[in-house]
């Protein structure tokens, strides 16, 4: 075998390998399609016609405690907490961890809400930075609200697990503060745990939108529209496909491994018992879970987590190139860390469907998909290149990626056009269809990037969070 | 070696698959577009015919419930709402349904007629038989939110239903319509009632106008966990000084 046939085995031997991966992927999403679409149309059945008054008047509805870290938040903190101190529920408290703030975010607390030194006391269950002080409200208008003012240590899970140590209820909500929440979200996302189950729930997951272009009024979406920026127009298909379509699927499968850390409520107890969020993590919504998992399959104990697909939280996601690179350079280190350090789980068969299947299904075709995705490209042009294939073959071969990919978004926008079709206007629908053709060209790339960006961050030791600048929407039209 | 993928997988076998995928991709694009937008123009279609319907039908409503008619007249707008059929009957049952959950005494015995006369009742009755579990739900929700106390013994035979969603339904209708007494029944369940359906049942009890509490200590006594679970939260709920005193009863 002379040097130029050895070239083209190896050649020959990746290009096979990256048809099957392919080849895998697509039948993956295809799968999660089969089994969410049918899901979500059994979900919505169910709590067809649902009332929840009886509810939402009860005090055996269980107890919650809704944490929202604020980091530099002075811009929407007075309407965010407004906003969720308005939400329609019995029982439940709002703390907010002022995130050791540069800005005059606990300023603007202390005195549009009224807020007085208390002398309570946290008890540090879980590891967490210095607590300064807990502050209460003067006005009993405001008696559910508690704010708590500790010192940055750099990671949202150092302010959640905060907000864990001096929360008094058995359960928790974990939001962003600048979250805008549907007035119903807590009855919804607490009725899982209410409902007949084969084992105990330890989560609730819901959907989180894209609130960009919308506007808000008094807390609640009014118009809800496609965000004019081309970059989140994407991310809207994005979190549809993820959401409507992965996680519903996932979790049928009960091989969900994240729950939003912006949006999910928890058993405290099991959140405890499991050493709370990991302080040093930079995706500690996804490593929470996926510690909670192994440790009950440790202990032996069955459980569930529930997945609500209802739209209740809608977000801000990054309008510009500069902050979605940030971001995603964060959930990539993030994924390689949380597979990292619980590495032993990697086709174990202790962990059953989750150590078989969820985990390596994350890493080889959620993590590793993009970069694989352009290694592929790059060496079919490279066969192109030395005429080991034909440009018509190659063409043929970014076709069959390129209608894949925008037929995937398709799914997702059609769950949503059959479940809860929120963006009433046909040419909202048709602007999405329209990004939905340019984004296998536009934001694949950049999803490659940021993986590969992400994980040689997390090898040169970058860890923490990046500063993420929003435009803010709280307080109107976008 | 000018195709080199050809030569090693077989010749044309790859480029076949790989188009005819692609067709079948297009394809698929061009079958979810129509559903998406066809989807969509059918659900504005319909959004334009209820936003049509309701302001029209809460006007015939409002004369049945509100206003003083007379024989003829009640009958001639009664026959007006019994005239539509499909969707439009849908959301006029559930315009009265949410009606009835608003309004009591003079107001909440129209609003029945009005189910009743409207032929809706039967309706109802046929639905709670049905073997789609969503739609007898719905049935038998809709016939208890209604006090439709003579259906208590069909929705009652929906007790021991496969569906443990629909035996809750059963449970909280029942409880709906007989009130306290309706709790002597519950006591043959075997399986479970949910947490949300005891909130429901506990607060269908607290308006009840007959508080007849005798029939809660049975269910605190009760071997299924469930039902004694029930009985501890009601004797909380409903008579704490009893709770108080009786040591047996543990807290929920």
């Amino acid at each position: 075998m002379n040097s130029l046939e050895v070239l083209q085995f190896w050649f020959h031997t990746l290009s096979i390998s990256m048809l099957i991966f392919s080849l895998l992927v697509m039948s993956s999403y295809l799968l999660l399609v089969i089994l969410a679409l049918p899901d979500l149309k059994k979900y919505q059945k169910k709590n067809d016609f649902i009332d929840y008054q009886p509810v939402l008047n009860s005090p055996m509805a269980p107890w919650l405690s809704v944490i929202a870290p604020a980091y530099n938040e002075a811009n929407s903190i007075e309407e965010a907490v407004r906003s969720l101190m308005n939400l329609n529920y019995h029982q439940y408290e709002l703390i907010v961890v002022n995130d050791g703030s540069k800005d005059n975010t606990l300023a603007i607390l202390k005195e549009k809400y009224e807020l007085y030194l208390t002398d309570e006391e946290a008890t540090y269950h879980l590891p967490c930075a210095n607590i300064i002080a807990i502050y209460r409200s003067k006005n009993p208008a405001f008696s559910k609200l508690l704010v708590v003012d500790k010192v940055n240590a750099g990671s949202k899970a150092d302010a959640m697990n905060a907000g864990i140590n001096v929360c008094q209820h058995p359960y928790f909500v974990a939001i962003d503060a600048d979250c805008v929440l549907d007035k119903n979200t807590l009855l919804v996302l607490s009725k899982p745990f209410m409902e007949h189950r084969k084992h105990p729930l330890i989560a609730t997951g819901g959907v989180i939108r894209v609130a960009n272009g919308c506007s808000v009024e008094g807390g609640q979406m009014k118009e809800i529209r496609v965000p004019k920026s081309f970059w989140a127009k994407v991310q809207v298909l994005e979190y549809l496909r993820s959401f409507l379509i992965g996680r519903i699927a996932w979790n049928k499968m009960d091989g969900l491994l994240i729950v939003s850390g912006a949006f999910g409520m928890f058993d405290k107890k099991t959140v405890v018992e499991c050493g709370g969020y990991y302080t040093k993590s930079i995706g500690e919504d996804m490593e929470l879970v996926v510690r909670m998992r192994k440790m009950m399959r440790n202990q032996g104990k069955n459980y569930e987590i529930a997945f609500i697909p209802d739209p209740l939280c809608w977000t801000e996601v990054p309008g510009n190139l500069n902050i979605l690179s940030k971001q995603r350079r964060r959930w990539s280190r993030g994924t390689i860390q949380t597979i990292w350090l619980h590495r032993e789980m990697f086709f174990n068969p202790k962990y059953k469907f989750l150590g078989l299947i969820s985990v390596p299904y994350w890493f080889f075709f959620e993590y590793l998909a993009p970069m694989i995705e352009f290694f592929g490209l790059f060496i079919t042009i490279l066969l192109g290149v030395y005429g080991l294939i034909s440009w018509k073959f190659l063409i043929l071969i970014q076709l069959f990626i390129y209608s894949f990919s925008v037929m995937f978004s398709l799914f997702g926008l059609y769950a949503e056009e059959q479940s809860y079709h929120q963006y009433s206007e046909p040419k909202e629908i048709r602007k999405l269809v329209f990004a939905a053709m340019l984004e296998p060209f536009l934001f694949h790339p950049v999803i490659f990037v940021t993986a590969i960006q992400g994980l040689w961050e997390m090898l040169r030791g970058k860890g923490g969070w990046a500063e993420m600048k929003k435009e803010g929407f709280m307080k109107g039209t976008q | 070696m000018d195709d080199f993928l050809h030569k090693t997988i077989g010749p044309l076998v790859l480029e076949k698959f790989v188009i005819s995928s692609i067709i079948v991709f297009f394809s698929g694009w061009m079958v979810l577009l129509f559903l998406i937008f066809g989807g969509r123009r059918s659900k504005l279609k319909w959004l334009n015919r209820k936003n049509d319907f309701l302001p029209a039908l809460q006007k015939e409503l409002y004369s049945l419930l509100f206003i003083d008619l007379s024989e003829a007249e009640w009958d001639g707008y009664l026959n007006k709402i019994k005239k539509e059929k499909g969707k439009k009957e849908q959301w006029a049952i559930e315009v009265l349904v949410s009606l009835k959950r608003q309004y009591s005494g003079f107001c909440g015995e129209r609003i029945i007629r009005v189910f009743v006369e409207t032929g809706w009742k039967q309706k109802m009755q046929k639905q709670a038989n049905h073997r789609q579990w969503n739609k007898k739900l719905k049935a038998i929700r809709t016939l208890a939110e209604m006090e439709q106390t003579d259906d208590y013994e069909q929705i009652k035979s929906n007790l021991f239903h496969s569906q443990e969603l629909v035996r809750d339904e059963v449970a909280v209708a029942m409880i709906r319509l007989k009130g306290f007494k309706a709790i002597l029944d519950l006591l043959d369940l075997e399986g479970e009632i949910s947490d949300w359906s005891q909130i429901q049942i506990i607060q269908a009890l607290k308006i009840q106008e007959d508080q007849d509490k005798k029939w809660i200590y049975p269910l605190v006594t009760h071997s299924n966990p469930s039902l004694k679970k029930l009985g501890s939260r009601l004797l909380v709920e409903l008579d704490p000084t009893q709770y108080v005193q009786d040591s047996t009863v543990k807290t929920p």
